[in-house]
């Protein structure tokens, strides 16, 4: 017994004492690399900047790209680069990424068996704006590793590749496990000219939901039985690159209302309260309350009025903080009668909007 | 004109404020550099500065809170505010406070500039 429990406490020992050694070998090795990552960006930095101002080719950039971790290295501190500036630099650095051979060695790394370096690859190609990616990156949509879909979804929203919006929001909500918040951010990358469609996309929900109700009497509600999967082939697309929302898909239509008022599209105003009114699901309502903040949607306040009395309290404060904003001074009396409503929330926003409207 | 003017950069992220100190300096102007708000601050009361280059998240004091105190003391010096995308609603709040102009990252170096002349009279 005692025999035992010394072989099993040594073995533990060791254990632990591999764990530690993997530990401290992991962490001089990242040292170091980050030593020579610093003094190679010593050395970029000047060369990049003086490329910039077109004082220079770039030639000398490329004269040090010699090793792997050289080119690495490079597309670590370009990419920086890409995610601050647009327009004619960010321009410049696609030309020295093509002019210093970087860009094919992206495209290479696309087919490496390594899924971080492929999605490295994709990441960096979609903001160099390089099109000819398209491809690899629609692929990767399809990917069973999420980190690949990731990187595929990121890259498609750099180029702002329009008809391409659906797939990837349906693709980020269903296979990885991305918060609601981060898809969003991702989702906004694809600037304000998808605008348009979306309006489009939730037009065609209403249109589709007024259509069934008239029909059948159905409401397309969270909880209906109908709601089934609304994958569909796009007239004359390839199967899976249309895409169709209902009033009840409300994960779905909750993002398309928050990029509509990240973006102000101010044309969408009316269609988003129609959305709130037909839906009638408080998810959605509550985005549709905070997109209307941000649109200044005119005639707003007295659809949004009612919901003052709402049962759940979230839409009340956010009703109370959009009538505020909104400025519609008739129903100060009805918001300050929310100064004794049983939730904190509700109370604090009536008094922020109260100092609004005086 | 522009040779003489002297612009302070206020921007925590230091291979940013590499970059725009760099373009600055081609383009003339003189560059004096803060790592963050309290500095800026201290920066902008105690030199002369023509102009302030003010990003808003920073650390110490953020980029309104010492906006605001450089329009309390010098209501004229011209500052250009550097916002992240996320923040559109944080530009309109600095327009409020007295910013001259405001640029959204990923910017342009050359609108920077742009922005700077035209508040400089160059």
């Amino acid at each position: 017994m005692l025999t035992a429990l010394i072989y099993i406490s040594g073995g533990l020992l060791a254990i632990i004492l591999m764990l530690l050694a993997a530990i401290i070998v992991r962490r001089v090795r990242y040292d170091r690399y980050r030593r020579r990552y610093q003094a190679r960006t010593r050395i970029w930095e000047p060369l990049f900047f003086s490329y910039l101002e077109g004082e220079d080719t770039g030639g000398r950039i490329a004269a040090t790209l010699r090793t792997e971790e050289d080119y690495l290295s490079f597309v670590k501190f370009i990419t920086f680069y890409l995610k601050n500036l647009s327009g004619e630099e960010a321009q410049a650095i696609a030309d020295l990424a093509f002019r210093t051979g970087v860009s094919r060695r992206l495209y290479a790394d696309l087919k490496s068996r390594r899924s971080k370096r492929r999605a490295v690859a994709a990441t960096t190609l979609g903001l160099l704006n390089d099109r000819n990616v398209l491809p690899y990156l629609k692929r990767m949509l399809e990917d069973r590793d999420p980190y690949l879909v990731y990187a595929g979804a990121y890259g498609i929203a750099c180029l702002r590749e329009y008809s391409l919006f659906m797939p990837v929001m349906r693709t980020l909500l269903s296979r990885t496990p991305i918060t609601y918040e981060g898809a969003s951010e991702l989702l906004v990358r694809f600037g304000e000219g998808i605008c348009p469609t979306l309006a489009d996309i939730l037009r065609e929900a209403l249109a589709r939901y007024e259509r069934v109700s008239e029909r059948e009497g159905e409401i397309l509600g969270r909880d209906s039985p109908a709601k089934e999967n609304r994958l569909r082939e796009s007239p004359g697309g390839e199967p899976g690159s249309g895409f169709q929302v209902d009033l009840g898909d409300f994960v779905e239509v909750s993002m398309l209302v928050d990029i509509l008022g990240y973006f102000r599209y101010a044309d969408a105003g009316e269609l988003l309260l129609q959305v709130m009114e037909k839906s009638g699901d408080e998810e959605i309502t509550i985005h549709v309350l905070k997109a209307v903040v941000r649109l200044r949607t005119p005639q707003a306040a007295h659809r949004i009025a009612p919901l003052l009395d709402h049962p759940n309290w979230v839409i009340r404060s956010q009703a109370i903080r959009a009538l505020g904003v909104l400025g519609e001074k008739m129903y100060r009396p009805d918001i300050q009668a929310r100064l004794q409503d049983r939730q904190w929330w509700v109370r604090h926003y009536a008094a922020q909007a109260l100092e609004a409207l005086a | 004109m522009s040779e003489s003017k002297r612009v302070l950069v206020a921007e925590d992220e230091a291979r940013l404020a590499r970059m725009i100190a760099f373009k600055l300096a081609r383009e003339g102007f003189e560059v004096i550099a803060a790592n963050d708000g309290g500095e800026a601050l201290e920066l902008c009361m105690n030199r002369d500065v023509d102009a302030v280059v003010l990003d808003v998240m920073m650390p110490a004091m953020d980029g309104f809170q010492v906006l605001k105190r450089i329009k309390a003391y010098k209501p004229n010096l011209p500052v250009i505010m550097l916002s992240a995308r996320s923040q559109e609603k944080d530009i309109n709040y600095g327009l409020e406070l007295g910013a001259s102009c405001y640029l959204t990252k990923p910017f342009r170096p050359t609108e920077l500039v742009e922005c700077l002349r035209r508040q400089l009279g160059g």
